[in-house]
């Protein structure tokens, strides 16, 4: 699949979710505007960086951040959705009853100061 | 403000002129444009850097400007509403904000 193109973006998230066995954000503004940001970022970094979270460009920086991102597990787990809301928890509609919801930064704060020095060097 | 903000900050017009609004956002992220819909519906003005779409030097000089002034980790949206700010989407602290100050 063509992770490029805006179909080939929401196969592989499909495809992410089945196996998972979590859901894709209903509200079909959000989950376009998601979409667009994941093929923004496969182009122009060459990886589906998380769109929510700023990329430094390094691949190797960005490992952690690569949809689905290293934290979506717990976070699904614990907030019933991923930091962006693209990737949701089966119950999520039926037990949360809000539209999205917010998730805070996982992210370890010695992996953004290491993206801070990438951008100084 | 930081003059690098200003130089690279874009305004999008608005009659609510009451509170001096800066966000630093991600041109890829949904809770951004969310944000910037929250403002664009009320007719608020605000200013607006998209700080994956500028230079590594730009980007280190603002985020270690932010870091040091408001000692949060830096998630996007990231709003300062004259001397407070807040760190990602959050429209009831946005309606807060909008009704605590401004002239």
């Amino acid at each position: 699949m063509d992770m490029e193109t805006k179909e080939g973006m929401k196969k592989y998230v499909e495809q992410v979710s089945e196996k998972n066995n979590w859901i894709l954000n209903m509200d079909s503004n959000t989950f376009n505007n998601l979409i667009d940001g994941l093929v923004d970022n496969k182009r122009n970094l060459g990886y589906q960086s998380c769109p929510c979270r700023l990329a430094s460009g390094n691949r190797e920086l960005d490992r952690d951040l690569i949809c689905p991102c290293d934290y979506a597990s717990q976070d699904i787990k614990e907030y019933g959705a991923c930091y962006c809301n693209l990737y949701m928890r089966e119950d999520f509609y039926e037990t949360i009853k809000k539209d999205y919801v917010l998730v805070p930064e996982r992210r370890p704060a010695e992996k953004e100061k290491a993206v801070l020095d990438f951008f100084e060097k | 403000m930081s003059e690098i903000i200003d130089n690279l900050a874009k305004t999008v017009e608005g009659t609510e002129k009451s509170r001096d609004i800066t966000i630093l956002t991600l041109s890829t992220c949904m809770w951004c444009k969310k944000c910037k819909a929250w403002l664009n519906e009320r007719n608020i003005q605000y200013r607006y850097v998209d700080v994956d779409r500028i230079e590594f030097e730009e980007k280190s000089k603002i985020l270690n400007y932010l870091r040091e002034k408001y000692q949060s980790r830096i998630s996007y949206p990231f709003m300062i509403c004259d001397d407070e700010h807040v760190v990602g989407y959050n429209p009831g602290k946005y309606e807060e904000l909008m009704k605590s100050g401004g002239s």
